[in-house]
């Protein structure tokens, strides 16, 4: 395995926000996802403003995060971190780029990686409206109705299930609300997302 | 012709003494016989050259495959790959499938992980001081938040110096990764096919192996997308390949040819009994030819096998002569065979010496077929003169219909103007042909077709695997001390890299660092004691919690009493890895440094020499390949020319006339310096074997020349002869027309050269050597040289 391989694992594991994917291992697709991803679908830039925190068994203190999410269509995702310390991570195309202090930190191709690959094509599966590419990389279990839903998303790579054990995301009225992590180790995020008008 | 005494009764004793050879010589093919059909076999093994006593074909990728799926849509294809590559895994024949999924499979991980304090390459002394772990720890703090963390978050309690990154990125640095499509397997550039390569177990030559294997490729991707196309390559593939096409085109091609040549008998004389007489002679060429060159070499090659058709051209001529002349009871077989007998022999002594040249070369395959052609077109020619008069009887045979070209018999004035022309263009030609087209790549002459040479390129290209030319070995006592040289010598190959002199290297030491490495790491470690203050001191700082940290503690202590890893204790993902680069050699030990991004050969040379060390050698896979090419095709020039010089003597003593020798001569050049012209005017890269059929054109043009400069008399008799000259060429051409069609690049290359060679011989032969014999015959019709009879 290479190093960058890694770094396609961790951003899974850290970038939530984007981790939707999913579906049944049969290809058959989970009920009601289709109208669950419809009513998210857009084709015009969002951008969500979010909370994140961390509870790790490793610090003393949890910790928390603030930023937000950008989405331009048709592949382009953007999460910047305001606080405590500014980073922000760019996905587009298959060029991954972090920035810190205003400095290009890493930038990695997708297409090296398979686990960054999937990652960036599941959450082009959810933002783009794409149920097919979520169930590839996801087992999905999929609760409520368009108005209000909770989708579980468990890996099916087992290399990133050892990661990563699964996340849930909530949602309602076209819009994404939490997304709730869990990676090995005891280490869990959870987000909390509102939307943000204007650029 | 009838004016020398009545030729001695054949002696009684001959008949037998024939039958008892050929029982004997079916008797060695029988009990010994055995037919190979591996290329390498008959090629000069390169490896084997490099007087570095490297097994066989060890060109390091050997038992590499690589394997493409294209068709259906790229998620099948994914689905393909991923079946495909569980399915070979288990395979015993397979050392290792790779798809592109993560190369180490989890026990190999956590091996990599228990041992990363004595396989890191960071690990230096001072690796554990304060501050350097206070840095350590604040880049871990980090981790716990970052988006994309530099060690996964998981591994942070274990590894907070982030020893697993350093070894990792050790593991994987030398090669370009293949591109990867969103489903995390190999794709081509254009994402149409999905890339697998694959590591057999057996030697890449190990050929009924790789051929089983590569059916059970086939066989379980039938089984899991027959609706997809598996496209594979490599040089077991290719071994494999060749190996099947040199069988399928020896037992072709030799049906082929017999039939032909059958067909063309009883087209010449209406009745079946020519064919099964003249296939005594060929017969026994064959026979005696096999049993020898079996003898001698303890095999024959399936290649040297079909090249004994070219025997079966040739040697038809004998029993062509004899027939013709036999044709009618006033010259009966017996008398037609004495007085054909000086011009045959000399005709066949003549090819015989050539050969013979060719099968004292240390090419084993031109040897071979030297070998088998001399010895076949001697039988052949014996049995001609003693046996077959014997069985024609007193009757011989219908009359043939021959077909001779009548203006041939007095051939127009100005045809002797037009191929002097000729040849002065041809001679242009080759002259002003710069440079000469020669062949210098020995893989062109493998049977393996453009299209999967084409394939085999594009797939290395996509799987990015490097062109294995230049390579380093270092010789050693153990397999320890053959690690501990390349560790030595990796700093001078790090200084060759900065300089420019190669663009990249790869070695052994990188999967496996020598015992003392490990042990001067392991002695490094800090005790639990020593460092457990200045850990929670800094832990503190960074606010992770009393204990976080102890999972550290615990490996450290573990790796403090770890045995060092050998290569026979190294996990199943990286022992694979290390066997191409360190291998036993009988009493030795060799590391192969391979090399990539070579610029210049000789600089590489100059680096070496100034290691001095004479346990360092530079292979250089290629030149020495193109230096055995050319050092046979010297060695083969050479021996043409010594070959035309030979003939030119015993033309002279068997003639007695330096002016029909020299008209001979003549001949045997310009059909010689046609073919070469037209060869080269085909486009045509000449390779050994182009050189191997221009010396056969020298026996036959001789051939030709020789019959046509015989003074005959009578017009009558000319006719006969042209006659039977024109049929020997037209069976020549026949079987060599077929020849040129084979796929088989070696027999192509004969078949058309030799082709070109019978139309241009027998033109110049007509025309150069006969016209003169008629002026000659007029000043003394009894010159004849016919009563030389060896």
């Amino acid at each position: 395995m290479r190093r960058p391989e890694l770094w396609a694992l961790l951003l899974c594991l850290c970038l939530p926000s984007i981790g939707q994917a999913g579906q049944g291992s049969d290809g058959s697709e989970a009920p009601g996802l289709s109208a669950v991803l419809g009513s998210m679908a857009r084709d015009t830039p969002g951008r969500l403003a979010f909370t994140e925190t961390r509870d790790d068994p490793m610090l003393e203190e949890r910790q928390q995060l603030t930023g937000h999410l950008e989405f331009h269509p048709p592949d382009t995702l953007i999460r910047t971190v305001d606080r405590p310390r500014g980073e922000t991570v760019r996905i587009q195309g298959n060029r991954l780029t972090v920035e810190r202090g205003g400095q290009v930190r890493r930038e990695l191709s997708l297409d090296e990686q398979p686990a960054l690959a999937g990652f960036a094509a599941a959450f082009r599966g959810l933002m783009g409206n794409d149920p097919a590419t979520l169930q590839a990389h996801y087992e999905i279990e999929l609760h409520g109705d368009p108005s209000d839903w909770q989708l579980r998303l468990t890996p099916r790579d087992r290399t990133l299930a050892r990661f990563l054990l699964g996340m849930e995301i909530h949602g309602g009225g076209g819009q994404l609300c939490e997304i709730l992590t869990r990676e090995a180790g005891g280490h869990e995020s959870h987000m909390r997302l509102e939307p943000v008008e204007g650029p | 012709m009838n004016r020398h005494p009545p030729a001695p009764r054949i002696a009684p004793w001959i008949l037998p003494v024939w039958v008892l050879g050929l029982a004997l010589a079916l008797g060695i093919l029988l009990t010994r016989g055995q037919v190979e059909a591996d290329l390498a076999r008959f090629m000069p093994d390169v490896a084997a050259e490099s007087g570095l006593d490297l097994p066989a074909g060890a060109g390091p990728a050997g038992r590499l495959l690589l394997l493409g799926i294209s068709g259906g849509d790229d998620a099948t294809r994914a689905r393909a790959s991923d079946a495909l590559a569980e399915r070979l895994q288990d395979l015993p024949a397979v050392a290792a499938v790779h798809n592109g999924r993560p190369r180490l499979d989890e026990a190999s991980l956590d091996t990599l992980l228990n041992y990363r304090y004595l396989l890191s390459p960071a690990m230096e002394p001072g690796r554990f001081s304060g501050t350097a772990l206070a840095e350590h720890l604040a880049a871990r703090r980090d981790d716990l938040a970052a988006s994309v963390p530099a060690l996964p978050r998981h591994l942070v309690p274990r590894d907070p110096t982030a020893e697993s990154l350093a070894l990792l990125d050790q593991l994987a640095a030398p090669r370009d990764a293949p591109r990867r499509d969103a489903h995390g397997v190999w794709v081509s550039g254009d994402g149409e096919q999905a890339l697998l390569s694959l590591l057999s177990r057996a030697e890449g030559l190990d050929l009924d192996v790789q051929e089983a294997l590569l059916a059970d490729i086939r066989a379980g991707f039938q089984d899991i997308a027959p609706d997809l196309v598996l496209e594979i390559s490599g040089p077991a593939l290719v071994a494999v390949q060749a190996r099947s096409t040199i069988r399928n085109e020896v037992m072709l091609f030799s049906t082929l040819a017999s039939l032909a040549l059958a067909a063309l008998l009883w087209w010449l004389f209406r009745s079946l009994r020519p064919v099964w007489l003249a296939a005594l002679p060929l017969g026994a060429g064959l026979l005696a030819g096999a049993a020898l060159v079996t003898l001698v070499f303890g095999q024959i090659h399936g290649i040297t096998l079909a090249f004994g058709i070219t025997v079966l051209g040739v040697a038809l001529d004998y029993p062509l002569h004899l027939f013709a002349h036999a044709r009618r009871p006033a010259s009966p077989p017996s008398g037609a065979a004495d007085s054909l007998w000086p011009a045959l022999a000399l005709g066949a002594i003549s090819t015989a010496l050539v050969y013979a040249l060719m099968a004292l070369t240390s090419f084993t395959g031109m040897a071979q077929l030297g070998l088998f052609v001399l010895t076949g077109i001697l039988v052949a020619a014996l049995t001609t003169r003693f046996i077959l008069p014997g069985l024609l009887g007193r009757t011989g045979l219908p009359e043939a219909r021959l077909p001779a070209p009548a203006w041939l018999l007095d051939p127009p004035r100005a045809g002797r103007w037009l191929l002097g022309a000729l040849v002065l263009g041809a001679l242009v030609v080759l002259a002003s042909t710069q440079p000469f087209p020669w062949e210098d790549d020995l893989a062109a002459l493998n049977p393996v077709s453009e299209e999967q040479r084409r394939l085999d390129r594009h797939l290395r290209g996509e799987l990015k695997l490097a062109d294995v030319r230049h390579v380093l070995v270092l010789r050693a006592d153990s397999a320890e001390q053959a690690l501990a040289r390349t560790e030595a010598l990796t700093p001078a190959l790090e200084d060759l890299r900065a300089s420019g002199g190669v663009a990249g290297f790869d070695t052994a030491a990188r999967i496996l660092p020598s015992r003392a490495t490990q042990e001067a790491r392991r002695q490094s470690l800090p005790d639990a004691d020593t460092l457990a203050p200045e850990l929670r001191a800094a832990a503190r700082d960074q606010g992770f919690r009393e204990g976080a940290f102890q999972p550290f503690l615990d490996d450290l202590e573990t790796a403090r009493s770890q045995p060092p890893l050998t290569p026979q204790t190294l996990p199943p993902a990286l022992a694979e890895a290390l066997t191409p680069l360190l291998m036993p050699q009988g009493e030795t030990w060799l590391s192969l440094i391979s090399l990539s991004g070579v610029r210049d050969p000789a600089t590489l040379d100059g680096w070496v020499a100034q290691q001095d060390l004479s346990t360092l050698t530079h292979v250089d896979f290629k030149a020495l390949s193109e230096a055995l090419v050319t050092g046979f095709r010297d060695e083969a020039l050479t021996r043409l020319g010594w070959g035309v010089l030979a003939v030119a003597v015993v033309l002279l003593v068997f003639t007695r006339s330096p002016g029909r020798s020299l008209r001979i001569l003549a001949a045997v050049g310009a059909g010689l310096v046609l073919a070469t012209a037209a060869l080269v005017l085909l486009q045509v890269r000449l390779t050994l074997f182009h050189l191997v059929g221009l010396l056969l054109i020298i026996g036959l043009c001789l051939d030709y020349a020789v019959f046509f400069s015989r003074p005959l008399a009578s017009v009558e008799d000319r006719r006969h002869n042209l006659g039977s000259v024109t049929a020997c060429a037209l069976s020549t051409a026949l079987v060599f027309g077929l020849l040129a069609l084979s796929a088989l690049p070696v027999l192509r290359a004969l078949g058309l050269t030799v082709l070109l060679g019978v139309i241009f011989s027998f033109l110049a032969a007509a025309l150069l050597a006969q016209d003169m014999a008629q002026d000659m015959t007029q000043g003394s019709p009894h010159s004849s040289p016919s009563q030389t009879s060896p």
